[in-house]
């Protein structure tokens, strides 16, 4: 285990838990988590699992989808890996594998990035995608053509079939 | 983003492993505190120069874009062969365009010729396209040979037999020859399989050789002896260079020597067995998004070793020029030590041994610079920024 990647994990974490308190605390507490990430055990701070919620407005509206995330031992210098684990139906993620590309997760990583910073880039990527380099290439090609409507009601079916449980 | 501590007071966060000036400092490293751009971004030097990680000069902040610069010790040694590196690239580039043109052009040249040919016989009687075709009974090349038997079977005066296996008797002037594949077996050679090499290399020697001198003498004794000299240092260079190299490389790659974890590896490693100079392609240039695909191999301590593209071409490079080289070197070698020479009288075993003198040369020189790579990181400073602040 390289002590770096860990003592800057430990940092996050209890950034983290530190904000979470602050949270619960105040009237800020009923705003629903748009994000909320933790490791799955304190004692293995290199995995963790975290929700992502559907921006309000958009087709993504009322999901909820499970991700993980795998930290690399090179952490900060290399970029943590993100998996979406419930199925979602986006232009730039793997339909079965939940891959998700987005360039801040890849070669436009810097260390100033942190895990939380980057899950909330993937939910911006969410209600931006970028059909430019899709995983899911039907969804690509409904927005390419500029179908906007099926697009949303496309996406709008697997939310409601998959990611609304957690509501 | 929550974080990232507001600057209170004179409290300081570093942006690559988030400690504050609170914290103990990275370990194995300086703590020195470093603002290498304009924005109010601090950094531990140390992350600094891991997040740089490369020999690359310079990075931009991720925030406000400024070039980090870094200053480290210049060598001529890793100058020289950095331009080593570049002029062997652009070599293979142009070469590799050349042998393309010249192809094209020699295939286009021999259908037209054939198509001439074909026309002027069609047209022509067969002595008159002889006459054309500047072509007589007593010449050498294959289509001399074909037509001059074409000829005397035309004549009568042989069978069709006789001419069909004289115009394949004219053969061996157009077959194949072992000549053509010494460039295709040196640069194979590379390869990293030891018996396939050895047997591939006799092979060739034993043909080259049996024309010159059918006997056994000295130089046929170190050709066959070649395989093994070359396995002998091939397994020597691996057993005792290699894992020194590495290491030097590995702290060349990281700053931070705590980060290094020193791993048995040398036995695992894909190591590349040639007969050139070259053998282990442990680069030190490596460029930082090599660094990212190899996020896997980084832990596992053989980042050093990459096939990159640059890499292949000078292999390539190195392997084709191996031959003159080794020539040079004998050559030089007759004339600095003309004793030598008059004790050796076969180029051939002065080219030999002036080849074995190019390939420790070069390993020499690989290890030093691998040795400066080292040292140069562990000179490497971060600058902090002058220019005033917003």
């Amino acid at each position: 285990m390289s002590s770096a990647s860990l003592r800057r994990l430990l940092k996050e974490y209890s950034a983290l838990k530190k904000e979470n308190l602050l949270l619960a605390s105040s009237a800020l507490a009923n705003l629903s988590h748009e994000v909320s990430i933790s490791p799955v055990s304190e004692e293995d701070l290199y995995y963790w699992t975290g929700i992502i919620a559907g921006v309000a407005g958009g087709p993504y509206e009322g999901g909820c989808w499970k991700i993980e995330i795998k930290i690399p031992n090179t952490y900060p210098l290399h970029p943590p890996e993100i998996r979406f684990i419930t199925p979602i139906c986006h232009p730039n993620i793997h339909f079965k594998t939940g891959e998700v590309c987005l360039d801040v997760l890849k070669s436009q990583w810097t260390a100033a990035w942190t895990l939380m910073s980057a899950c909330i880039a993937v939910r911006a990527l969410l209600s931006d995608p970028a059909i430019d380099s899709p995983l899911n290439i039907d969804a690509a090609n409904i927005l390419r053509c500029g179908d906007t409507t099926g697009y949303d009601s496309l996406v709008r079916y697997f939310t409601n079939k998959y990611a609304k449980l957690c509501r | 983003m929550s974080e990232v501590v507001p600057p209170q007071s004179d409290t300081r966060t570093c942006w690559i492993c988030l400690g504050t000036s609170n914290d103990p400092p990275p370990v194995g490293s300086t703590s020195d505190w470093r603002r290498p751009c304009k924005c109010n971004l601090t950094a531990h030097e140390s992350c600094l120069l891991d997040w740089i990680t490369t020999s690359k000069d310079e990075l931009p902040c991720p925030q406000c874009g400024t070039m980090i610069r870094v200053s480290q010790s210049r060598s001529l040694s890793l100058r020289l062969r950095r331009a080593l590196e570049r002029l062997a690239t652009r070599t293979a580039n142009s070469a590799f365009i050349l042998a393309i043109v010249a192809g094209a052009m020699s295939a286009t040249y021999t259908a037209l010729y054939v198509h001439g040919m074909v026309s002027v016989f069609c047209v022509c009687s067969l002595e008159d396209s002889l006459k054309i075709l500047g072509w007589s009974k007593d010449s050498q090349s294959l289509e001399e040979v074909m037509y001059s038997k074409l000829l005397a079977y035309h004549d009568h005066n042989i069978s069709w037999q006789k001419a069909v296996d004289g115009i394949f008797s004219g053969w061996w002037l157009h077959r194949p020859s072992p000549v053509a594949a010494i460039p295709l077996i040196l640069v194979l050679s590379r390869r990293n399989s030891v018996p396939a090499n050895a047997a591939v290399n006799t092979a060739l020697a034993i043909t080259l050789r049996r024309k010159v001198s059918p006997g056994l003498n000295i130089a046929d004794t170190i050709i066959y002896a070649f395989p093994v000299l070359r396995i002998l240092h091939g397994a020597l260079y691996r057993r005792y260079i290699v894992p020194q190299r590495l290491k030097w490389e590995r702290e060349a790659q990281s700053a931070n020597a705590a980060l290094v974890e020193p791993e048995p590896i040398a036995d695992e490693l894909p190591l590349e067995d040639g007969v050139g100079p070259q053998q282990v392609q442990v680069d030190g240039e490596m460029q930082p998004n090599l660094v990212v695909e190899l996020n896997g191999n980084l832990r596992r301590g053989n980042l050093g070793v990459i096939v990159n593209n640059q890499n292949i071409t000078t292999n390539l490079i190195g392997a084709l020029v191996y031959p003159a080289l080794s020539g040079l070197v004998g050559d030089l070698l007759a004339k600095i030590f003309p004793k030598l020479s008059k004790r050796i009288q076969d180029r051939l075993v002065r080219s030999l041994i002036g080849g074995c003198l190019v390939v420790l040369l070069k390993d020499v020189f690989d290890t030093y610079c691998s040795y400066l790579l080292s040292r140069r990181a562990r000179t490497r400073r971060i600058v902090d920024y002058t220019g005033s602040r917003p």
